[in-house]
């Protein structure tokens, strides 16, 4: 597992790095604008990883490279101005993201087979854009608030995706193809 | 033996990414908006037997659904509220189902399908007052229906280049405007059915062959204007049933059928035809009613033969039939 902090971060605590059994879990603040990227390589079965953040924070997961991992979990919350790239690549993944806030920012990509992503955003000027690949994936999108966006892009078969917004000027695209 | 292995690879390779070149079977989208200005898109596109579900509570929303190249494909829509927008575009596919309904006032809904190949339905239902619906058909063979419940709705359809399609126009309510297009194809019919004051319907057929028409208004003050233009075989019915209505009939062309029937007082059906062998069939019963014709072949024929037959049951009907050429066959019964 690797933490790589890039420009202007100050990630005042990482309060804990656990590991039990199979998988991992990671809980990060950040207090500061700034950018952290998480990147989780271990090609492991029931790799987790766990992401809080109070203010804005880039992570990045990338679980199983080359579809090697399965049943892994993601679950990230963050509050304002939040940036979020994520990849999963491999079987079975799980995303989970809370963002709450301002002007935040997801974008998430998953390969594989039978992924499920759950994103949920509750505030305004925010924005999901995820990718999924590959065959029986799920995506379930919610959004409350105002001017959100969001943007499920399913290439593969028995895709599934559901966008649910609540509020006005909202933006809803899904692609499958 | 590694290169062998190495073959394999490619092969297995391969055969993932052309798998992948035909991925998207069996695909569904849920999308469901609730507030005011919202806009949603969907995209599919290459699949087989994927299905869209739209749902929309509000004001001032916006859906759009592309389904292109695909298979098998199906799209429902649902929209609650005022000022509300959807756009269907199908092509190139084979739709089963398509369903739009729309639930409030100055809503506009369209469905556009091109291409397509097997027999499949499409359904656009309005109900409240000032909405718009519109279905355009190129070049397939479907069933579609345009159901409105309200005043002063507008409802269109447009078939071009279809084969063996249907197309229906149904409102109810007041100040209504039903439009039924059939241009170029063949064996298609197209209908118009209003019940209610003062509503109004359009049909035209123009370089189609052995198609039919048929507008049923039922009420008071409506109106039809019935073309067919440059086609051959084709037979339009226009019917009403009620007080002070019109009809208005144009034939240009050959061997077509146009049949009126107006029953109530106070109705006036103007009809001209130019061409030969076109025949009119008019009956009017009630009082007061008047008619009026015109049959005209020396634009194309003097030897062309058109033939003329009016009823007339009751007090006070006027009937006035001319024909220029030759050979022509004119029947006037008042009783």
């Amino acid at each position: 597992m690797v933490f790589k902090p890039l420009h202007r971060t100050h990630l005042s605590s990482c309060l804990a790095l656990l590991i039990v059994g199979f998988g991992i879990a990671l809980t990060c603040l950040a207090s500061d604008l700034g950018r952290a990227e998480l990147t989780q390589r271990e090609p492991v079965a029931g790799l987790q990883g766990d992401i809080q953040g109070s203010a804005p924070t880039i992570s990045s997961q990338k679980t199983g490279a080359n579809g090697v991992a399965s049943a892994n979990y993601a679950a990230l919350n963050g509050m304002s101005n939040n940036i979020v790239q994520l990849q999963q690549q491999g079987n079975h993944l799980q995303l989970s993201i809370a963002q709450n806030g301002l002007r935040n920012e997801l974008n998430a990509s998953q390969s594989g087979a039978n992924q499920f992503a759950n994103l949920l955003q509750t505030g305004q000027d925010n924005s999901i854009f995820l990718h999924q690949s590959g065959f029986a994936n799920q995506a379930l999108v919610e959004q409350q608030g105002h001017e959100n966006m969001a943007r499920i892009e399913q290439y593969g078969q028995n895709g599934r995706a559901t966008i649910t917004q609540i509020g006005s000027g909202m933006r809803a695209t899904t692609i499958q193809y | 033996m590694k290169t062998k292995l190495n073959l394999i690879a490619v092969l297995v390779a391969s055969s993932f990414s052309f798998g992948a070149a035909f991925a998207g079977d069996q695909n569904l989208v849920t999308t469901s908006q609730n507030g005011v200005g919202n806009r949603l898109v969907v995209e599919q596109t290459s699949s087989t037997l994927a299905k869209a579900e739209v749902k929309q509570g509000g004001d001032l929303n916006d859906a759009k659904v592309l389904q292109v190249n695909s298979n098998g494909v199906s799209a429902d829509i649902l929209q609650h509220g005022t000022a509300n927008k959807v756009s269907v575009e199908q092509r190139d596919s084979t739709p089963l189902t398509t369903i739009v309904n729309q639930e409030g006032s100055t809503n506009n809904g369209s469905i556009f399908q091109e291409n397509l190949h097997i027999n499949s339905q499409a359904k656009l239902l309005q109900y409240n007052a000032n909405n718009t619906a519109t279905i355009s058909q190129k070049n397939g063979n479907v069933q579609t229906m345009v159901y409105q419940r309200g005043n002063a709705n507008l409802g269109h359809t447009v078939q071009e280049g279809m084969h063996n399609s249907y197309a229906g126009v149904y409102q109810t309510g007041d100040n209504n405007f039903g439009k039924v297009q059939q241009i170029g194809g063949a064996n298609s019919g197209g209908t118009i059915t209003q019940v209610g004051n003062n509503n109004t319907g359009y049909v035209n057929q123009f370089d189609v062959s052995s198609s039919i028409s048929h507008v049923r208004q039922n009420g008071n003050g409506n109106s039809v204007d019935g073309r067919q233009e440059t086609g051959t075989t084709l037979t339009m019915d226009l019917t009403q049933n009620g007080n002070d209505h019109r009809v208005r009939f144009y034939q240009i062309g050959n061997g077509s059928i146009g049949n009126i029937q107006q029953d109530g007082l106070g109705n006036v059906s103007d009809s001209y035809q130019l061409g030969g062998f076109n025949e009119l069939n008019l009956i009017q019963s009630g009082q007061g009613n008047q008619l009026h014709s015109h049959q005209n072949s020396t634009a194309n024929d003097r030897s062309l033969q058109n033939f003329a037959s009016v009823n007339q049951a009751g007090n006070f009907n006027q009937a006035t039939v001319s024909q220029v050429g030759s050979a022509n066959h004119a029947t006037i019964t008042q009783n």
